[in-house]
């Protein structure tokens, strides 16, 4: 569980960074819509600084399933992070 | 769900009732034509284009023809486009004339263009332009106010009825049906409106207007309803010189043709064409009012001599 | 039948006493009454495409059932693929089969070789791209599983000929329209008026606006080398505000008769002239398309080219726009609209700005210095990149530009019978959306701010208005889409 934790902060990290926005603080159900500037564009931005983050790499279909920070995480577990 | 419908229904009477008030203002300046379905049916007509709308002034013939009587002559002529001879402006004059009239004197003002159509097919009186104007939409002719013509064939935003009756008018229909136009006769005007008048005429109408029998046999038909309930009388108006000689190229033997009719349904014919120089034209189609009323003068001594 | 008629008025009134007096108890009987109701004010517009229709629904309906009950990855796939096979198939026959059979010869009469090939006399049916695009959504958010498929037809069939957006839209998701089939609706006094409200708005900006705009830009756009350029800048910009009008008053129309049925639809306009910059306009602009683009073209093509950076997002934008713009038509002026606005992007992208939402203004009287020149900025672009969707031909397009640019532009423009008014009017509706623009539509929550009679005083006011200055009976310009 601290694993997800630790994962969470890392991942609002780079929200803060790819949203020049301080203010950010995501929960596992934070979905698109509560955070003002993340829309469809910024999305892949974010996608990509995750997977640089974590050399990892999702694919499209993954991507695309996510409703909210959570799903998202679960995916990168899945990866072995 | 009461109060709603309830509120609804009362803002729908307030809005009823204002829009009522507004169409009860309409008159004969909101458009050219509007007042002359207004009146009641009528007893003597004069049939035309906006030539004889402009042109014939019925209070000159009242003067002369109708003097002490309880007779009016009524102006029922539109426009080129509204109100050439076909199915639609027959069945118009038809509402417009009570039918228990058999006394009645009809001037029925004839020229080239009234019997042309522009369609491809001129005999194809399915596609003649008036009958999805407001001459072959407006089935209530005689109503006052007329509201099926201000809902489907008033053409200008309604603010125009009120806006009309303040501002000066350039336009004043007469309840007799009188069309007159208020306009300066400064030359120099007078010139350049004849000259587009001109243009619009050889560049849209000399090359699309073409001879249709359908309206020819309709001018039959018209003289012939006409005369079940009275007198008809033929006249061409004239027009500028440039204007007639476009109207023999468009027609040539206009005026043989119409003797022939007149003398088919032994009416009496008069033709102003040769006499054109001794008028003035606002635009070298129209009349000049003053014009007109001398024109009127001389119809109505004719139609006395002939009577 | 168009909203603003006589005959859909009449509908209108019966259909809303039989859905909520007479159909009421029965959530199915409602439903039911819904579809005849929607297949009735099809038929009535045209009867010819009714059948397609109902088989687009049929198919579509069946898919998504199969599709979720099946297992195989492939299956699924192959299902999909039916469904979009016959969508997109559609849609392209009927609107694109000419457009590129015309292309194609021309492209290869460019390298000598003459093909022998005939147009088709194909006839567009009414509704079919917005109505093409929510059974398209639907497929792919059942086989993303996004959501679950319909199991009840009549509310299926209902969603996809759901009357008040049939025609032009809003395209309405299925995860926000056909829940709301599923439950009973429940009639609210407050919802109905501020669903009639938005009709009325709607109306006042539909008939006074665009309908009297429309007479001034018919009139320049068809004379437009008889004209001063100045002139013909007017007529760009006329045309741009018939274009919301026109748009912005249809949909305002088509959310207001839902909301009266209890309804809440998607709304399509968000203050489009208030953006400050093209992307912004985008967000704010047919909201209900450009989302369903978002989602379904350019997300996953922005995933493919994200590894090129700035550039694979570019290119994700221009094809994105490119085929927003074909959307609206078989034309190549309407792919080269499309394309411009991809590339107005690009600076956006390059300085990194794209996603930078501003903050909500402060309901203030006036905007900034810097926010209105902003505003006025990107209405301009807008505005001069509408000359290519209002032309017939891109050849008309360039001649229009040339006139524009050349030496008459310092002239005065013509005096243009109308123009006054419309501009009266327009400044009028600006304002009023400008001091409404934190709201769905302009005059959403009068009822806080006015007491009642004042409120009536403004309905009976605009209805007036309305009905004085109306402009001549003019067809949607979307319904041709």
């Amino acid at each position: 569980m601290t694993h997800r934790i630790d994962l969470l902060k890392q991942i609002n990290d780079i929200f803060i960074d790819v949203l020049d926005n301080e203010e950010i603080a995501i929960t596992e159900s934070t979905t698109a819509d509560d955070v003002e500037d993340w829309d469809s564009l910024s999305h892949i931005q974010l996608v990509v600084a995750v997977e640089k983050h974590f050399k990892i790499r999702f694919n499209s279909k993954e991507i695309q399933s996510w409703n909210n920070v959570g799903e998202m995480i679960n995916c990168i577990l899945e990866k072995g992070i | 769900m009461k109060n709603f419908l309830i509120s609804v229904l009362v803002f729908s009477g307030l809005l009823t009732s204002s829009i009522l008030a507004v169409f009860l203002m309409a008159d004969g300046r909101s458009d050219s034509y509007y007042a002359r379905f207004t009146t009641p049916a009528q007893h003597s007509l004069i049939i035309g284009t906006s030539r004889a709308a402009q042109g014939i002034q019925p209070a000159v013939l009242d003067t002369m023809i109708y003097k002490g009587t309880a007779h009016h002559f009524f102006n029922y002529s539109f426009s080129l486009f509204d109100s050439p001879f076909g199915p639609a402006y027959l069945q118009s004059i038809e509402r417009k004339l009570d039918p228990r009239v058999t006394d009645g004197i009809f001037i029925v003002a004839v020229d080239p263009w009234m019997l042309c159509a522009k369609n491809e097919d001129p005999n194809d009186s399915l596609h003649f332009w008036e009958r999805n104007s407001f001459m072959g939409n407006t089935k209530k002719v005689n109503c006052n106010p007329n509201i099926p013509y201000l809902v489907e064939s008033y053409s200008e935003p309604y603010i125009n009825i009120i806006r009309k009756r303040t501002g000066a008018a350039d336009l004043i229909l007469h309840k007799d049906g009188w069309l007159e136009v208020i306009v300066s006769m400064d030359s120099t005007l007078v010139a350049q409106r004849l000259q587009a008048k001109l243009e619009d005429y050889n560049k849209n109408y000399l090359p699309v207007y073409k001879f249709s029998s359908v309206r020819f046999s309709y001018l039959k038909q018209t003289i012939s309803f006409l005369q079940n309930h009275g007198k008809v009388y033929l006249v061409r108006l004239p027009a500028h010189r440039k204007i007639m000689e476009m109207e023999d190229r468009l027609l040539p033997g206009f005026e043989q043709k119409i003797e022939e009719v007149a003398a088919g349904f032994k009416v009496d014919y008069l033709s102003f064409a040769a006499k054109n120089a001794d008028y003035d034209y606002v635009d070298g189609n129209h009349l000049y009012k003053a014009s007109g009323k001398i024109l009127s003068h001389q119809l109505a001594r004719w139609i006395t001599e002939k009577k | 039948m168009i909203f603003n008629s006589i005959p859909f008025a009449g509908f209108f009134v019966i259909f809303f006493l039989l859905y909520w007096f007479v159909f009421n108890r029965n959530i199915k009987l409602q439903n039911g009454l819904i579809l005849a109701g929607s297949y009735f004010f099809y038929a009535w517009w045209d009867w010819r495409f009714l059948a397609l229709l109902v088989g687009s629904s049929l198919l579509n309906y069946l898919l998504g059932i199969w599709i979720a009950r099946s297992t195989s990855e492939k299956k699924r796939n192959g299902l999909l693929y039916l469904g979009l096979l016959q969508g997109l198939g559609g849609l392209i026959f009927f609107k694109y089969y000419n457009f590129f059979l015309t292309s194609f010869a021309h492209a290869f009469s460019e390298i000598n070789i003459e093909l022998e090939m005939s147009t088709l006399n194909i006839i567009l049916p009414l509704g079919i791209s917005f109505y093409t695009f929510r059974t398209i959504s639907y497929l792919l958010d059942v086989h993303k599983n996004k959501i679950k498929p319909s199991t009840d037809w009549v509310v299926f069939f209902s969603y996809v000929g759901f009357f008040p957006s049939l025609i032009s839209g809003p395209i309405d998701k299925a995860k926000l329209l056909i829940p709301q089939l599923e439950n009973k609706r429940e009639f609210s006094n407050r919802e109905a008026s501020t669903g009639l409200r938005q009709i009325l708005w709607g109306l006042f900006k539909k008939l006074v606006i665009a309908d009297n705009c429309s007479d001034i830009t018919n009139h320049i756009f068809n004379n437009y080398p008889t004209l001063p350029a100045s002139t013909l800048v007017l007529g760009a910009l006329f045309y741009t505000i018939q274009l919301y009008a026109d748009f912005s008053g249809y949909s305002d129309m088509a959310i207001g008769f839902a909301r009266l049925l209890g309804f809440n639809i998607t709304k399509n306009f968000n203050y489009p002239f208030f953006a400050q910059n093209i992307a912004d306009y985008w967000r704010r602009w047919h909201i209900s398309l450009t989302a369903w683009l978002t989602e379904y073209v350019f997300t996953p093509l922005s995933i493919k080219f994200r590894d090129y950076g700035k550039a694979g997002l570019a290119l994700a934008i221009i094809i994105n726009f490119t085929i927003c713009g074909l959307w609206h038509g078989a034309n190549w002026t309407f792919v080269l609209y499309g394309f411009l606005h991809g590339c107005y992007f690009i600076p956006l992208i390059i300085k990194g700005t794209l996603n930078k939402k501003r903050k909500k203004g402060a309901a203030t009287l006036l905007p900034g210095f810097a926010e209105f020149g902003n505003m006025v900025a990107t209405f301009i672009v807008v505005m001069f990149t509408n000359i290519l969707f209002r032309s017939d031909s891109i050849v008309q397009a360039t001649d229009y530009f040339g006139y524009i640019f050349s030496m008459s532009i310092f002239s005065l423009p013509v005096l243009i019978n109308k123009a006054g008014t419309v501009i009266v009017f327009s400044a009028s509706m600006f304002f009023v959306e400008w001091l409404g623009r934190n709201q769905n539509f302009a005059l959403e929550t009068l009822e806080h701010r006015f007491p009642k009679p004042a409120r009536w005083a403004i309905y009976y006011g605009l209805a007036m208005l309305i009905f004085l200055f109306a402009g001549k009976d003019q067809q949607f310009i979307y319904v041709q889409f």
